[in-house]
């Protein structure tokens, strides 16, 4: 695999909320390859947004990086703290795409005027009418019919699969060199979804962007991920190719995410679903955070939080079921199923 | 010399004429290319019709009033040239034929009647007439004065939350709207007045004279578009369009002028046409203070003194003022927020 575009290394990301402190991100480190596409997974408040947010300084203003760095194009990120800074990263080397595309486009501007104001941010020296024919290439590259009609129309002229494309078009106008997909797909009909993504994949592969996706849709990552992370309680406690996520799976919170898959469940019995409830990031936690609602869970996994086991070159995960003085188990049923591909995962 | 005379005429003989016509041109133009026709008619229609009633239920309890505020010196005529009078005034007729004559006066002749007690005989609209440019002009640019320094102090206190700014923002805003206004009135003029070393009254060719009246009058509306202002700025703030501007790399600056600032606008300008036009009924208080020859006032005035015609006419008058001033509110925003659709059923934002 090729050099890492973006390295994070032990961060530790905390909020102030009402006197009180939420550790948000907790030691995490993570390499992004260029030109591949890395899906991030994991229940919501697991912190996949927190950490993509980073990237950018998108975070509110009363998050603030504890400890940690985040190096980019040889530069520590977390040291930014004037906007003029960030300037150089929003847009023109990282973008994004958001979840909900009936809200995140201006809706008093035309489509076309916010596309151009990609345009005009990140693609200098560009005369007027150069401008205006990239805006409607734009258009028509994230399938928009008739573009030159539609981009004098407002958002509220459009569905929410087309404003999703018009958004998608606003990110690649900026000539990004990162594309950070936040839940794209979620806010859309089922029967847009699987277009959408197609959409992303196929232009991010044209352009050569490296792709990060945040969800916590199974389905959508086995759709376009060549790589997995799989985030709990603010830490990524396992990481593999997507290939090895699915069929190798090793962190019983992975199992019990896979296991809770509906494509996999059993006709006639109920789908698992995980017991309890995520830890609460307000308190320091002990031990591995996923212990509580972990059946799988060791006497040590109570007190010692567990070091990152490599299985591969590519393949880390977070349990002391991987130390070897730790009992031999068997994971569930389903995954075994899994591992022998006895069971298809696009169901 | 013709095109200077023709000039001089337009420019400087009737410069609130053009001005409004230049504006009203101007309206009709971006409705007609937002293709708003239908629907700014159908509200056109909607208004004229509310007008009439307005003008009618006016005109018809005006006519429950006692008689004497129709007649001039009531008390020294005997009850036989009362009766006289009243019938020369055709108020002696049956009330539906009362009413179509003063529809007819008033659009034939262009007459509201003519005032018994205030100017006893004078022309009701040329009493009106000659008040009411003083109080346009200190209401528009009082307006103007609210506007300069509510909306950056707005812009200013919510870019700033919780911080200097803001504090000192809601400071000023709970001030002008817990202390009677009456209190810093006289404040502003006493100190004022002596301050900057000048009378304490207005005289309209002394323009110095102008400063305190409309400083005075712009606090109330600029603390309260200040207020506005920032409520709606921080609710764009909060929307994901924002996140998403702010993603794509827009820098601070630009991203609160062209898109916080513009959105959170368009929901105030729908109340500013009103407000202009209100202007009209000028500061009662104000006007009294500084001893103007304006409009305030002259309402409660022509009551006291049961001046009938002249009470009709003043209240009709502002009632117009509403509904034109809140009809140009409605077509305004149409205008400016392309959400507004005119193939739908009103009201749908």
């Amino acid at each position: 695999m090729a050099e890492p575009i973006l390295s994070v290394r032990n961060l530790n990301l905390k909020f102030n909320l009402r006197g009180q402190t939420l550790h948000a991100l907790r030691d995490v480190s993570l390499d992004v390859y260029q030109g591949e596409s890395l899906a991030i997974v994991g229940e919501s408040g697991s912190g996949k947004s927190v950490l993509t947010k980073c990237f950018m300084g998108l975070n509110d203003a009363n998050g603030f990086i504890e400890s940690g760095s985040i190096i980019y194009n040889g530069e520590d990120i977390t040291k930014y703290k004037k906007e003029k800074d960030w300037l150089r990263i929003r847009g023109g080397e990282i973008a994004m795409v958001m979840q909900d595309p009936m809200t995140s486009l201006n809706p008093l501007r035309t489509v076309g005027a916010q596309i151009l104001e990609a345009i005009n941010l990140h693609q200098k020296g560009l005369s007027k009418a150069q401008a205006k024919t990239e805006m409607l290439s734009m258009l028509a590259s994230v399938g928009i019919p008739e573009p030159e009609k539609r981009s004098k129309q407002y958002p509220h002229e459009f569905s929410g699969g087309m404003r999703q494309r018009v958004v998608i078009a606003i990110a690649l106008a900026c000539k990004p060199k990162i594309l950070i997909c936040d839940e794209p797909t979620t806010a859309l009909d089922v029967t847009i979804q699987a277009q959408i993504l197609k959409l992303i994949r196929d232009l991010v592969s044209k352009h050569g962007i490296t792709a990060i996706y945040i969800t916590h849709d199974l389905g959508v990552v086995a759709n376009v991920a060549t790589r997995i992370a799989v985030m709990y309680a603010g830490d990524i406690v396992e990481i593999g190719t997507s290939e090895e996520i699915f069929y190798d799976p090793r962190h019983p919170y992975t199992w019990a995410l896979l296991s809770s898959l509906p494509q996999l469940g059993i006709k006639g019995q109920k789908l698992y679903s995980i017991a309890g409830t995520q830890a609460n990031l307000f308190t320091e936690v002990k031990g591995d955070a996923f212990a509580p609602r972990n059946p799988y869970a060791l006497e040590i996994d109570k007190v010692k939080r567990p070091p990152n086991f490599e299985i591969t070159p590519t393949h880390m995960a977070k349990t002391w079921l991987l130390d070897p003085r730790a009992p031999k188990l068997e994971p569930p049923e389903i995954i075994q199923k899994l591992s022998r591909r006895e069971v298809d995962l696009n169901g | 010399m013709i095109v200077l005379d023709v000039l001089k005429w337009i420019f400087v003989d009737h410069l609130i004429l053009t001005l409004v016509i230049l504006l009203l041109v101007g309206f009709v133009f971006l409705i007609i290319r937002k293709h708003l026709v239908k629907y700014s008619l159908k509200r056109l229609a909607g208004s004229l019709l509310t007008l009439f009633i307005i003008i009618a239920v006016v005109f018809l309890l005006l006519r429950n009033m006692p008689e004497e505020g129709f007649i001039e010196n009531y008390d020294k005529l005997s009850k036989q040239q009362r009766e006289d009078q009243l019938r020369a005034l055709g108020l002696m007729d049956p009330i539906h034929k009362q009413f179509f004559n003063f529809l007819k006066q008033l659009f034939v002749n262009g007459s509201l009647g003519a005032s018994t007690k205030y100017q006893a005989g004078g022309d009701v609209i040329k009493i009106i007439g000659d008040k009411a440019p003083i109080s346009i002009i200190l209401g528009v640019i009082s307006m103007a004065l609210s506007l300069v320094m509510g909306l950056p102090l707005g812009a200013a206190m919510a870019r700033s939350k919780g911080k200097f700014w803001d504090k000192f923002g809601t400071a000023f805003i709970v001030f002008i709207n817990a202390v009677p206004s009456a209190v810093y009135y006289i404040f502003i003029q006493l100190y004022g007045t002596k301050w900057m070393g000048i009378d304490l009254l207005f005289e309209k060719s002394n323009w110095i004279t102008w400063i305190l009246p409309v400083f005075s009058m712009s606090l109330g509306s600029a603390a309260s578009y200040a207020m506005w202002l920032r409520r709606y700025m921080l609710d764009e703030i909060n929307k994901d369009y924002i996140r998403l501007a702010r993603a794509k790399g827009v820098p601070g600056r630009s991203l609160m002028f062209s898109h916080v600032f513009r959105n959170a606008f368009v929901p105030m300008i729908q109340y500013i046409p009103a407000s202009l036009l209100y202007t009209v009924a000028g500061s009662l208080y104000i006007e009294s203070l500084y001893s103007i020859p304006g409009m305030g006032g002259l309402l409660v005035k022509a009551i006291g003194l049961q001046d009938n015609p002249l009470v009709q006419a003043l209240v009709m008058i502002y009632s117009c003022i509403g509904i034109v001033g809140l009809l140009m509110g409605d077509l305004l925003m149409a205008v400016i927020d392309p959400r507004i659709n005119f193939v739908k059923k009103d009201g749908v934002r």
